[in-house]
C-alpha cells in the first residue's frame, strides 16, 4: 500500500518542526512538504497534491481557511485537516464549511497525530459533541423540518451526529448501531460534505435574498 | 330651495297654461251694486235662496264701474254701540265667449278679503247662485275661489256673473281680479295658488317642527347649549302660528276668537324666540335686552287677549307695534354681528332682514295697501330663517367635531411623544444592562484568570524561578493551565443549555487522556431537559466539579472503570459518578478540604453534592441540580 503523502502547513516554526518529525518518523506517512505561510503552501499543494494537508487556521499571510477552500475546490483527493489551539466551535464550523474534514488540537501527542491522520484517510477524525450538535441544528432544525432539510441528512446520519452530540464515542455508536467503527465515521465524513455543500447554497440564498446574485 | 320657490312665483305669476288655447279673460273692471241686510247675522245663513235679491244686469243705474283689484275704503263706525247691519257688495262682469272656446268655462278669484262671497249668474231673468262661501267665511280670507260653470255655451253669447261679498257695514274689504275663461287653465291657477298658500306653510312649519323635536332631543343630552332649545321652542310656536294658514277655524265663536288670538300672538312669540336664539351666536350676552323683549312680547299677549270687558284691538296697530320692534332689534343684531360676529350669525342676521321686508308685505298686504293678488310671504321667509338656524347649528356642530378632533390629534402626538420618550428609556435600559452585562463577565473572566490560571502560573513561575521544578513538573502545571482554559472554553460553546452536550465535551476532551491511563468509561446518559439557567458562568462550575471529582478517581481511586450517568428526578436532574476503586472513609480525615470545596460549588449552583464511599466499595458521587431556578445564586 502506498504511504499516505503529507503536506504541512505551520507558521510555529517548533510545531512545524514536532509535526514534521512526527510524519517522517511514520512508516506509512510520507512528508511531500512542509511551508510557513500562504504562498508557500499553495505552491507545496499545486506541486504535490498530498493525501492530507494539515494547516493552521492563523497563518500569517492570510486564513487557512484559503488554503483549505483551494484544496476542496482543486484536489478532490486531499482531506484536509484543520490544526486548532482549543477545537472550540467557531474554529471549527468554519473550518468544515469550507471542506476540512478533520481537526486536530495543537497538542496532541505523536501517536494521536499518526493515528488521527490515518482516521482521517479512512473516513473522518472524531467530532467533538458542540460540533455534532452544531451540524445538527444546521442541517436538520428541529422545529418542522422542511422537506428540504428533511432530505439533508439520511436517518443513519442524523442518528450518528445525535448520539455523538450526547458525547457517545464512535465505538459504541457503532455497537448500539450494529455497524462497523468505519461506517460510523463515513456517516460523519457525509455530513461534513453536506454541510460544505448547504453553507454554499445557504450563501448563496442568503445573497440572492440581498440582490446579489441572479437567479 | 329659495331658487324653487321663484321659480313657484314666477309660475304663478305669468300662470302658464297647461295646454295653449283660448287664454281666460282677466276683468280689471267690474260692475259694483252694494246692498244692505236688516238685521241678519253673517253666519245665520243668509242667502241661501236660489235666486238673491239682486238688480238686472242691463239696470244701469243700479251698477256702477270699478276697476280691479278693489280696496273697499274703510268705513268707521259712527259709535262703539251703534249697531251693525250686514251688508252685500256685487261685482258683476259680462264675458262674451270667444271663438274657438271649448270644454267647460270656470270663474276665478285669486283672493277675496273681508268677508264670506258667492257667485251668481244671470240665467236672462233671474240671478241664479252658482257658488257659495258663506259657511267657509272665516277662512275665506287666504283661499282662493274657483267656480265650475259648466259646458261653454256657443262663440259670441255672452255670461253676466257676479261675485258677492258679505260682511259688516263697518270695515273694509278687498277683490282680486276676477277671471273667466277655460276651467283647465283657471283650475291650474287655483292650484298653484293653494299650493303656495295652504301648503306650502304647511309642509314648511311641519318640517321645521321636526327639526325642532331633533334638536330638542339635542338639548336633552347637552343641557347647556341654549340655542338648541330656542331652536325648539322657535318650531314649535312657528308650527301653532302657521294653522292659520290651512286649517278650517273654529266654529265656536269663543273659539275661533282665541284662536285668532293666539295667531297673532305667537308671531310675537316666534319673533321673540328666534332673537333670543340670534343672540345666543354672540360672544358676549345682552340679558337686559333680552329681558325688555320677553316682557314686550308677554305684555302685548295680555294686551291683546279678548277678554269679554277689551275692547277688540286692531290687529293692524298690533302688528305695527312689533315690526318696530323687530326693527330696532334685528337693526341691534345686525350691528353686533357687523362689529365681530362669526358668519353663522351674519347670516342669522340677513335671514332675519330678510324676515322683516316679508313681514312688512304681509302687514301691508292685511291692511289693503298691497293688492290682494299678491300671497303671505312670511311662511317663505320662515324657511329661510329655518335655513340660516339650520346653517348656524351646523357650523357649530361643525366646529365642535374640528376641536374634538384637534384635541385628538393633539393627544395622539403627545402619546407618542410619550412612546418615543419610553422607547428611547428602554433602549437606554438595554443599554445600560448590555454593559453591565459585559461587565459581569468580564469580571468573571478576571475572576477565573486570577484565582485559577493566573494564580497557577504564577505559583509555577515562583518555581521554576527558583529552580525547585524540574521539567515534568513544570510541564504537568502547564498541562494543568490549559486544561482550566479549556473549561473556561467550553463553557463558553453553544450547548443549548443542555447538561448532557456539556458533559459530553468534557467527555470528549478527557476521554483520550482516561483511556491512556487505563480506567474505562462506562457513559449511560440519559436525555435531559434543557436547564434554562444553565449559562457559562454556571457550566463552567459544573464542569470544574465533575473534572475535579474524575482527577481525583484517576489520582486516588485506582480504578479500572468510571461510570456517568445522568438522569431526571422529579425536580431535579442528577450527575452520577461512580468508579470501582478502593474507595474511602468519608468520615476519616484526609480528603476532606477537596470535597468540602465541591460541595461548596454545587451549593453556589442551587444544587448539592451526596457522596458515598467505603474502603474497597469504590466511591459513588451524586450532584444534584435543579431543573428550575428561580433566582441566580
Amino acid at each position: 500500500m502506498d504511504p499516505i503523502t503529507v503536506v504541512i502547513v505551520e507558521d510555529d516554526e517548533r510545531f512545524r518542526a514536532a509535526f514534521t518529525a512526527v510524519v517522517a518518523e511514520a512508516p506509512d506517512l510520507r512528508l511531500a512538504g512542509a511551508a510557513g505561510d500562504l504562498p508557500q503552501g499553495l505552491q507545496l499543494l499545486r506541486e504535490h497534491r498530498p493525501d492530507v494537508l494539515l494547516v493552521d487556521l492563523g497563518l500569517p499571510s492570510g486564513s487557512g481557511i484559503e488554503l483549505i477552500r483551494f484544496a476542496h475546490d482543486h484536489l478532490p483527493q486531499t482531506d484536509v485537516m484543520v490544526i486548532t489551539v482549543f477545537g472550540d466551535e467557531p474554529h471549527v464550523m468554519a473550518s468544515l464549511e469550507a471542506g476540512a474534514t478533520g481537526y486536530l488540537l495543537k497538542d496532541s501527542g505523536a501517536a494521536d497525530l499518526t493515528e488521527q491522520i490515518r482516521a482521517l484517510r479512512a473516513g473522518g477524525s472524531p467530532i467533538s459533541p458542540v460540533i455534532a450538535r452544531q451540524l445538527l441544528l444546521r442541517l436538520a432544525p428541529e422545529p418542522a423540518p422542511t422537506a428540504q432539510s428533511e432530505a439533508l441528512l439520511s436517518p443513519q446520519e442524523r442518528q450518528v451526529l445525535t448520539l455523538s452530540a450526547k458525547g457517545f464515542s464512535f465505538e459504541e455508536i457503532a455497537r448500539m448501531l450494529g455497524v462497523s467503527r468505519h461506517t460510523v465515521m463515513t456517516y460523519v465524513k457525509r455530513s461534513y460534505r453536506k454541510l460544505q455543500v448547504h453553507s454554499k447554497t445557504e450563501a448563496i440564498y442568503e445573497a440572492r435574498k440581498l440582490g446579489l446574485v441572479r437567479d | 330651495m329659495v331658487a324653487a320657490l321663484g321659480v313657484m312665483l314666477g309660475l304663478v305669476g305669468s300662470g302658464s297654461p297647461p295646454a295653449a288655447g283660448v287664454p281666460p279673460q282677466q276683468f280689471t273692471q267690474a260692475w259694483e251694486h252694494s246692498l244692505l241686510f236688516d238685521d241678519s247675522r253673517l253666519d245665520a245663513g243668509i242667502l241661501h235662496t236660489a235666486r238673491p235679491n239682486l238688480p238686472a244686469p242691463d239696470d244701469l243705474s243700479a251698477w256702477r264701474a270699478v276697476a280691479l283689484p278693489r280696496q273697499e275704503p274703510t268705513k268707521e263706525a259712527p259709535s262703539p254701540d251703534a249697531p251693525e247691519p250686514l251688508k252685500v257688495w256685487w261685482y258683476r262682469v259680462a264675458y262674451t265667449v270667444p271663438a274657438g272656446l271649448e270644454g267647460p268655462l270656470a270663474l276665478y278669484v285669486p283672493r277675496v278679503g273681508g268677508g264670506a262671497a258667492q257667485v251668481v249668474e244671470h240665467d236672462g231673468q233671474h240671478w241664479q247662485l252658482r257658488w257659495d262661501g258663506v259657511d267657509r267665511w272665516r277662512e275665506q280670507w287666504n283661499r282662493p275661489i274657483l267656480v265650475d260653470l259648466g259646458r261653454a255655451p256657443p262663440a259670441g253669447q255672452t255670461l253676466q256673473l257676479a261675485v258677492g261679498l258679505i260682511r259688516h257695514d263697518f270695515g273694509s274689504h278687498r277683490i282680486a281680479r276676477i277671471s273667466v275663461g277655460p276651467r283647465e287653465e283657471l283650475a291650474f291657477r287655483d292650484s298653484w295658488r293653494r299650493q303656495l298658500q295652504l301648503t306650502a306653510p304647511q309642509v314648511g312649519s311641519l318640517t321645521f317642527l321636526a327639526l325642532g323635536l331633533f334638536s330638542f332631543l339635542f338639548w336633552f343630552r347637552r343641557r347647556s347649549e341654549q340655542a338648541y332649545l330656542l331652536f325648539f321652542f322657535s318650531s314649535v310656536v312657528w308650527t301653532l302660528r302657521s294653522l292659520h294658514y290651512y286649517i278650517d277655524f273654529p266654529r265656536d265663536e269663543t273659539a275661533y276668537v282665541w284662536f285668532w288670538w293666539a295667531t297673532n300672538a305667537t308671531l310675537s312669540w316666534v319673533m321673540m324666540l328666534i332673537y333670543l336664539f340670534a343672540f345666543r351666536f354672540d360672544p358676549r350676552s345682552y340679558p337686559r335686552v333680552e329681558r325688555a323683549l320677553v316682557v314686550f312680547v308677554l305684555a302685548m299677549s295680555v294686551v291683546t287677549m279678548p277678554m269679554p270687558w277689551t275692547e277688540s284691538s286692531s290687529l293692524i296697530l298690533q302688528h305695527l307695534c312689533n315690526s318696530a320692534v323687530a326693527i330696532g332689534v334685528t337693526a341691534f343684531l345686525s350691528v353686533l354681528a357687523w362689529r365681530g360676529g362669526g358668519r353663522e350669525f351674519r347670516v342669522i342676521v340677513g335671514a332675519l332682514w330678510v324676515c322683516e321686508v316679508f313681514g312688512a308685505h304681509d302687514l301691508l298686504l292685511v291692511a289693503g295697501w298691497v293688492g290682494p293678488e299678491s300671497i303671505y310671504l312670511l311662511p317663505f321667509a320662515t324657511v329661510l330663517v329655518l335655513l340660516a338656524f339650520l346653517y348656524a347649528v351646523q357650523r357649530r356642530y361643525a366646529q365642535a367635531i374640528d376641536q374634538v378632533e384637534g384635541a385628538n390629534q393633539r393627544l395622539e402626538q403627545r402619546l407618542a411623544e410619550r412612546e418615543a420618550e419610553l422607547q428611547a428609556n428602554h433602549e437606554r435600559l438595554r443599554g445600560v444592562e448590555r454593559e453591565q452585562a459585559l461587565l459581569l463577565e468580564r469580571q468573571r473572566l478576571m475572576r477565573d484568570m486570577h484565582d485559577g490560571l493566573g494564580s497557577t502560573l504564577m505559583s509555577s513561575l515562583v518555581l521554576v524561578e527558583q529552580g525547585r521544578l524540574d521539567a515534568p513538573a513544570v510541564a504537568v502545571l502547564l498541562r494543568e493551565c490549559v486544561d482550566d482554559l479549556r473549561l473556561v472554553i467550553d463553557s463558553l460553546e453553544p450547548i443549548g443549555h443542555d447538561l448532557v452536550t456539556l458533559l459530553a465535551s468534557l467527555r470528549h476532551r478527557l476521554g483520550r487522556r482516561l483511556e491512556a491511563a487505563g480506567l474505562g468509561m462506562q457513559w449511560e446518559v440519559e436525555d435531559l431537559p434543557p436547564l434554562e439557567w444553565l449559562h457559562p458562568p454556571d457550566a463552567l462550575q459544573v464542569l470544574r466539579i465533575v473534572q475535579e471529582v474524575l482527577t481525583n478517581v484517576l489520582k486516588h481511586a485506582s480504578a479500572q472503570t468510571v461510570r456517568i450517568a445522568t438522569r431526571r428526578h422529579g425536580d431535579e436532574v442528577q450527575v452520577l459518578i461512580e468508579d470501582d476503586g478502593r474507595g474511602f472513609d468519608p468520615e476519616a480525615a484526609g480528603g476532606g478540604r477537596g470535597l468540602r470545596h465541591l460541595v461548596q460549588r454545587a451549593a453556589r449552583l442551587g444544587g448539592r453534592l451526596v457522596l458515598d464511599s467505603a474502603p474497597g466499595q469504590g466511591t459513588r458521587i451524586q450532584l444534584d441540580l435543579p431543573l428550575q431556578r428561580s433566582m441566580r445564586a
